[in-house]
């Protein structure tokens, strides 16, 4: 049940009042439909019953009417009739023939509806008659006589009441004597309506209450009843109505119209007729019930069903209405639990003209939030002010009665003093209305704010706290907007630009710090790292310039800000100041240069040298070949020549000996400097030569080295084994040097003692490619190690050898010129191990 | 050997130019050469009027010479229309792959490198010495 939604009830009401009515509608339509349809059917039977009843009643009368003329014919066919007919039309004064038709007559009449016969002359005059009483001539018979004559037949008359007589009759006039021209003499019969006629028309089984059936003629410019009326007496050829009468069956009837008429009758009384001419008369017949016997029983019908329809909307308006209450009811308690179970207090607080207040309203939370009960404020609202802190009272109702004046919501943040909580913080929230009688009623909430009030204050005092380490930083620190302006800048950026702080908050960073000729692109710089375009480095360098005009070059870290939608807002940068350093790096960078260029000198220098060295080289050692030369020449000469023995000694030894000895030293000194030059030259060469570093697969060129020197190898009888070796990036001719150099050396220099082993190895170590050539030669002592790699080194052993090795300074600058390094360092068993540093691929 | 060859002989070091005259008559190349002392003498003889047409010449070049260097005197030579059929053996004491390259770019027939060891010096001379004895060379115009 508390889980449904709160219902809509005004919906719900229009809802339920629309299914009410269409439901009354219904009802009741279908009630007088219902209705309507009984009437009708009623209705219909009752025309069904009149039309059938005149219909019935028109054959009768008809036939009646036949019936009364043939009978006329039938009495005149009678030839004892004839006869005596025949004997007093010759002779009217026969009395036997009148006493006979008379009797005869008589006879007549006592067998058959007619209360008078005669037989008249042409003119009317009665010659003899017989009946029940005397009876006079009328006008109808007269009027009878020549038709008769004329059509040779017998012929009715209408109805005729003499004056002064109650009763009506119908006259039949006949030629007595009919084909005997000459005869003149006519028979009547007079009929009494109320023999037969009338009976006939008041015979109706089905007549009911108010049922009748009347004969109506037209007389004159009336409508003449011609028969009795049922419900008023003696209307026989009394009763007349204007033939215009509207509304009157018989007048419609006389008028021409035939069929069912509904119209009012001679009493005015609403009834339902069927009417028609009487064919072949001047008479209409109306055969006539009163509407309300026709509808007879509608009434209680319909008050039932009146009733009826009446229970039924009953019924349903007590379903609707049961619904809606029931809706309302689970509204209100929903709207219980909803106040009770919000965390906070839902209310009205009234505040009235003459400054009392009071809640009309609270829900349950008032007690956590007041500690007071929604029943002690109901009325006064003054314990829940007792509540307020101190400090707040009047900054509250200062509150109040703005919000009561300018009809704005109430957002209020203050302090309790509660007996159980202690000191809280309490928010509310309400909407403020003006009611008739001029006091404001607000409707709102109140929450406990506490929580959310000390995580602010704690976040306040981060944010102090964060501020103030960006004041104290050695950095310095700005924050731009989006339109360049600066929105931060703590005491170092201004200390760096030398302005106070004012100046520089708000105002255009880039006009006001960045140099004029830079402006523009740091400009669009920015703009572009706002718009994170392209590749801005995070990290990048500007200069600065100072309030005084100075320069300072400044490495700048910057990050983009964004808004919630990830829009760029500005930017906050943080930076050092890195003049000095990038100074200092200039002038590092410039001496560099410095070095390289001389270095480049030196070699120049180094190279011109050594060759202008080794001209003269040539000449004297070409000379002292020369001077051997000559010197064999003296020999010969101071041996031919005749020399005391003792000089001959003497030259002999300087030519043989001395002389060559002192050339000896020449030639070789001679050639030793050529030896140091060349390798002089070849160092320097190596340092104006262009290195190509590539990728280099070691064991492929290890295995060439070897196979080059293969004579030597084997005339050595050693044997070189060359293990994985990790491919490096350097020159490939010098590195394929350096290593020939040492394989060379290790040849050259082996132990005699032993089968030379050479072991090259491999192996990529802290980001280098390590190389290395051991051997099981005779090592080199601890004390040398050092001094191989100069120029000028002299292996301590006998016999230099002299060999196209470039050397192991040349091995040096190899290693060193392509990025790598060359040790050497005793092996363990005796021998060497040099081992190569190059770079790894 | 062709008597009409005139070698000559541009090399500024009087020893160096001693020990090739020598070396060549041990060799049996007997035909006259022609001495300069730098680029400069060399070109002005090149140039001047005792170059005789209808003789055939052959110069030895070191480089290295004080003033109008070797290269230069090289590069003028073949650029001149006249002298640049002229073969030019450079002698030299340097042999930087670079400056050979350098050498033979601007068109020289041949270079040889001066070696120290007198021995192997001596060598070269004289096969440079038994070379020109069979080479032909074109008259000068």
């Amino acid at each position: 049940m508390g889980n449904s939604a709160i219902t809509d009830l005004s919906r719900l009401k229009r809802r339920l009042s629309a299914v009410f009515a269409v439901v009354a509608g219904l009802l009741i339509a279908g009630g007088a439909a219902y209705h309507a349809h009984h009437r009708a059917s009623l209705r219909a039977g009752a025309e069904q019953l009149l039309l059938s009843t005149a219909q019935i009643k028109m054959d009768q009368l008809k036939d009646w009417r036949a019936d009364r003329l043939s009978d006329t014919i039938s009495l005149l066919d009678s030839p004892v009739l004839g006869l005596y007919l025949r004997r007093f039309s010759a002779d009217r004064t026969d009395k036997e023939a009148a006493g006979l038709l008379r009797e005869r007559l008589l006879a007549y009449l006592r067998h058959n509806p007619y209360r008078f016969a005669a037989i008249a002359d042409e003119k009317g005059k009665v010659l003899l008659s017989v009946g029940s009483k005397p009876e006079i001539t009328c006008t109808q018979f007269h009027a009878l006589i020549p038709k008769a004559l004329r059509s040779g037949r017998p012929e009715m008359g209408d109805f005729y009441l003499p004056e002064g007589d109650n009763s009506p009759h119908i006259d039949i006039v006949a030629p007595a004597l009919p084909g005997s021209k000459a005869a003149g003499l006519l028979l009547l019969l007079r009929v009494d309506p109320a023999d037969f006629l009338y009976p006939l028309l008041q015979a109706w089984s089905a007549s009911g209450e108010t049922g009748e059936i009347l004969l109506v003629t037209r007389a004159g410019d009336d409508a003449l009843f011609l028969n009795d009326v049922r419900h008023a007496k003696n209307a026989a050829m009394r009763l007349r109505r204007p033939i215009t009468e509207e509304e009157l069956p018989a007048a419609i009837a006389l008028r021409g119209h035939s069929g069912i008429v509904k119209g009012l009758d001679y009493r005015g009384v609403a009834v339902l007729a069927a009417v028609g001419p009487v064919p072949g008369t001047d008479w209409a017949l109306v055969t006539k019930m009163d509407m309300a016997e026709v509808l007879k029983g509608t009434r209680p019908l319909a008050g039932l069903l009146a009733l009826l329809v009446l229970a039924l909307l009953g019924a349903a308006g007590a379903a609707v209405y049961l619904t809606f209450l029931r809706e309302a009811e689970k509204s209100a308690e929903l709207l219980k639990r909803l106040t009770d179970q919000v965390p906070g207090v839902v209310y009205q607080y009234r505040l009235y003209p003459d400054g009392s207040s009071c809640f009309p309203y609270a829900s349950s939370g008032m007690e956590m939030i007041y500690e007071v009960t929604p029943e002690e404020v109901r009325e006064d609202a003054a314990p829940v002010f007792g509540r307020l802190h101190p400090d707040e009272l009047k900054a509250t109702s200062e509150a109040i009665f703005a919000s009561a004046r300018d009809l704005s919501i109430f957002h209020w943040e203050f302090r309790v003093v509660l007996p159980r909580q202690g000191l809280r913080w309490r928010l509310c929230d309400a909407r403020p209305e003006r009611l008739p009688d001029g006091s404001t009623l607000w409707h709102g909430i109140i929450t406990d704010a506490t929580e959310r009030k000390k995580a602010q204050e704690e976040l306040d005092k981060e944010r102090g706290k964060a501020a103030a380490y960006i004041e104290m930083s050695g950095a310095i620190f700005v924050a731009l907007e989006a339109d360049q302006s600066v929105s931060l800048i703590n005491s170092r950026g201004c200390a760096l630009l030398g302005r106070p702080r004012e100046e520089i908050m708000g105002a255009n960073w880039f006009d006001l710090a960045v140099p004029p000729e830079q402006r523009e692109r740091v400009k669009q710089v920015f703009g572009a790292l706002l718009r994170g375009e392209g590749e801005i480095p995070e990290f990048y360098d500007n200069e600065i310039i100072t309030a005084q005009g100075g320069r300072r070059v400044i490495s700048w870290h910057n990050i983009v800000r964004r808004d919630e939608a990830g829009r760029a807002i500005g930017t906050v940068s943080s930076g050092e100041d890195v003049t000095e350093q990038r100074a200092a790096q200039q002038r590092i960078e410039a001496l560099n240069k410095e070095l390289a260029a001389k270095n480049k000198e030196m070699e120049n220098f180094l190279y011109i040298t050594t060759h202008d060295l080794r001209s003269p080289l040539v000449n004297i050692q070409g000379f002292s070949q020369n001077l051997q030369g000559y010197l064999s020449e003296i020999g010969k000469a101071l041996a031919a020549a005749g020399l005391p023995q003792e000089r001959k000694e003497q030259a002999k030894k300087l030519a043989e000996e001395k002389v060559p000895e002192a050339l000896g030293f020449v030639l070789e000194s001679s050639a030793k400097m050529d030896a140091l030059l060349s390798a002089l030259l070849k160092v320097s060469r190596l340092g104006r030569q262009q290195l190509k570093p590539e990728e280099l697969e070691m064991e492929p060129l290890l295995r060439r080295i070897v196979d080059t020197m293969r004579f030597q190898v084997e005339q050595a009888g050693a044997e070189i084994k060359i293990g994985p070796l990790p491919p490096c990036k350097a020159d490939a001719v010098s590195v394929g040097q350096l290593f020939s150099n040492l394989i060379d050396n290790a040849v050259k220099y082996r132990d005699p003692a032993r089968p030379l082993i050479v072991e090259v190895s491999g192996e990529s170590l802290a980001g280098k490619a390590v190389y290395r050539v051991a051997d099981n030669g005779p090592g080199i002592p601890e004390a040398e190690l050092e001094k191989l790699w100069s120029v000028f080194y002299k292996p301590a052993r006998s016999g230099r050898k002299n060999g196209e090795g470039i050397g192991l300074p040349m091995c040096k600058r190899i290693a060193e010129r392509n990025g790598g390094s060359i040790r050497v360092e005793p092996a363990p068993g005796g021998g060497t191990v040099f081992v190569v540093e190059l770079p790894l691929v | 050997m062709d008597d009409n060859l005139t070698i000559l002989m541009a090399e500024d070091d009087d020893g160096h130019a001693r020990l090739v005259e020598e070396r060549f008559e041990s060799v049996g190349v007997k035909n006259p050469i022609v001495r300069f002392r730098d680029g400069a003498e060399a070109w002005a003889y090149l140039t001047g009027p005792e170059l005789e047409s209808g003789r055939e010449y052959l110069l030895l070049l070191d480089i290295r010479m004080p003033g109008l260097d070797g290269m230069e005197i090289l590069r003028r030579i073949k650029n001149d229309p006249r002298l640049k059929t002229m073969p030019v053996i450079i002698l030299t004491t340097t042999d930087d792959p670079k400056e050979v390259a350098d050498c033979y770019k601007y068109g020289c027939s041949s270079y040889l490198t001066k070696p120290v060891e007198f021995d192997k010096f001596a060598e070269v001379i004289k096969r440079l010495g038994l070379f020109l004895m069979v080479v032909k060379v074109d008259k000068l115009k």
